[in-house]
């Protein structure tokens, strides 16, 4: 009685939480540069329950025991870094990523003194602007939808000088062409750093599309993100495209039947757990 | 007591675990990797009853008949048949398509019988992982990922074994830096995603999944998590497949749980109308017994 309640109700409680990511993909179709989540089932650990030596009886196939599970839960929920469709806005300042890489921005935040300080973080949103900064008369910088700093190969902060255009080269190199006299050359004003992403599952979601590292894995390290190395074959297909913005790589068709089967596979469960019930009713009705 | 009472009893705790083991398999039907268990039931001990007898020059006694004292679980049988493939186009999804033949014998569903009577059961083959305490598993779950270490590991963090029994690390071995990805082939080789040269060890050799060959697959013991162990005892059931073992890798698929909703459903109703039918059984015998304590006594 209680031992089929119990598989059918973490059964539930599973599937639950597996449309609860299915529901977040669908929210997020449109977002720029949104990667899909998917959840992985594992079944829970299993109990084996102890026979005496009598039941090795002839014709037994197991070793002694018992073996019970106890249905199945979410082990992880990950990330799916697929590439998304790129769509041409025309904007100079938006940028896609083709290929296996993200674009590096700087988040403040404070440090464990309370004092400000700034943290790494990684975003596959391409929707930047230039702003001017007060501290700066000079120059624009190169800033996210939410005013987080581009940050170049020398992790500084991309700046280009006002009444100036930009260009982006592939290979992320930002040529400067002056308004104000178009037959000057284009000089470079810097490159952005493109990160390849080693290990995509140890990254955390901090939201507004940017991805961040766990306290405990120190980023010089380079375990799971580190600077692209041009001569790598693994990255050599990566190119930032201008004008272009990465959409969200979640695909309706799937996700629907995703939905679907989860939506079956509880009703299953929940006509398991009625049966359950059953069981239970007819156990209290023995006598009376 | 009435013997009946008991055996009816005994019939109700057995559905009762038929029942537990159906809604754990109805619980992991998106599980990849499962095997559907089916818990078998025992009629026993039988008892051989005898009757007294008085004869000139002592008792004896004559076989009257046997009695079941009842019916229990006796135990719960994973299922090794194939699960169906599903593409998930995720590089570190891994499945095992296994169909190991065995010279002479045809198998169907995982089982045949020889011509002499005997029940064979079918090898299987499955991934090899260590679990925390450094010990070896078996799992057909292949959905796994890479830590910070470059370590080859499942979603629980278990690591996977090469063919060295050693936990695989994705690094380049012509640069010896990590690799994002990794290539694998249908013999379970890794491969460098983009060259496509061969990963190998510090050794040379090649550096491949570690794929185990169960001899009987009903030795294994499920712990969860997708993980089985082999009984203490019995290591020598389990060892590397061959190189001719019909057992094929793919990569960016996914092997899902072999658990079928219809014939689950069907045994759930079926094991419960038969704990039902003992349940009347029971309201019976307690009948006769509220007879016989209030009404064939009464002045």
């Amino acid at each position: 009685m209680n031992h089929s309640m119990i598989n059918a109700l973490v059964g539930m409680q599973g599937l639950q939480q597996k449309l609860d990511v299915i529901a977040n993909n669908m929210a997020n179709l449109n977002t720029t540069g949104f990667k899909k989540k998917e959840a992985i089932f594992h079944d829970v650990l299993t109990t084996t329950m102890r026979q005496p030596e009598t039941f090795m009886q002839p014709g037994r196939l197991t070793p002694l025991g018992l073996t019970q599970g106890w249905g199945a839960k979410i082990s992880q929920i990950r990330t799916v870094m697929a590439q998304g469709p790129l769509k041409e806005t025309g904007q100079p300042t938006d940028l896609a990523i083709e290929g296996d890489a993200m674009f590096e921005i700087a988040v403040p935040t404070l440090d464990e003194n309370g004092q400000p300080t700034v943290r790494q973080a990684w975003t596959r949103d391409g929707a930047f602007t230039l702003v001017p900064r007060p501290e700066d008369a000079e120059n624009l910088h190169l800033v996210t939808a939410q005013g987080y700093p581009v940050v170049d190969v020398n992790g500084e902060p991309v700046r280009v000088p006002v009444n100036h255009s930009i260009k982006v080269d592939p290979d992320g190199t930002i040529f400067a062409y002056d308004d104000r006299a178009p037959d000057a050359a284009p000089f470079v004003v810097g490159q952005i750093r493109l990160v390849q992403v080693l290990r995509p599952q140890m990254l955390i979601h901090m939201g507004d599309n940017a991805y961040t590292l766990p306290d405990y894995i120190d980023p010089a390290l380079e375990q799971v993100v580190r600077q692209l190395d041009p001569n790598d074959p693994e990255v050599a297909n990566v190119a930032v495209r201008q004008g272009f913005l990465e959409q969200s790589n979640v695909n309706v068709a799937e996700e629907m039947a995703e939905l679907i089967a989860a939506q079956r596979a509880y009703q299953l469960n929940a006509r398991a757990l009625v049966s359950a019930d059953n069981l239970m009713h007819l156990a209290n009705t023995l006598r009376g | 007591m009435l013997r009946g009472l008991y055996t009816a009893t005994a019939g109700m705790l057995s559905q009762q675990r038929r029942h537990d083991a159906i809604t754990n398999n109805i619980a992991n039907l998106n599980t990849p990797g499962f095997k559907q268990s089916q818990a078998v039931t025992r009629s026993f001990p039988e008892m051989l009853i005898r009757l007294l007898k008085e004869q000139p020059g002592g008792g004896s006694t004559v076989e009257w008949g046997r009695l079941h004292s009842g019916v229990l679980a006796e135990e719960a049988i994973a299922i090794h048949i194939q699960g169906d493939l599903r593409e998930t186009g995720n590089p570190l999804d891994f499945a095992i398509v296994s169909d190991i033949q065995v010279e002479g014998l045809v198998f169907n569903n995982g089982k045949t019988i020889t011509p002499e009577g005997e029940r064979v059961f079918q090898p299987q083959a499955f991934f090899t992982v260590l679990n925390a305490d450094g010990e070896e598993r078996y799992t057909r779950n292949g959905q796994f990922t890479v830590n910070e270490l470059g370590q080859l590991v499942t979603a629980e963090g278990f690591q996977v074994l090469g063919l060295d029994r050693q936990p695989i690390v994705l690094v380049d071995p012509a640069t010896q830096e990590p690799l994002s990805g990794v290539t694998v082939d249908k013999r379970g080789f890794l491969m460098h995603p983009v060259t496509g040269e061969p990963l190998t060890d510090a050794a040379g050799n090649s550096v491949g999944l570690l794929i185990s060959r169960v001899e009987n697959p009903n030795r294994l013991i499920p712990e969860g998590l997708g993980l089985y162990r082999i009984a203490p005892g019995e290591e020598a059931n389990v060892a590397p497949i061959n190189p001719d073992d019909q057992v094929q890798v793919f990569q960016g698929f996914v092997e899902g749980a072999n658990v079928d909703p219809v014939q689950s459903v069907v045994d759930m109703m079926t094991a419960a109308r038969l704990y039902e039918a003992n349940q009347k059984v029971i309201q019976a015998y307690d009948r006769s017994l509220e007879k016989a304590a209030n009404e064939v006594g009464r002045v």
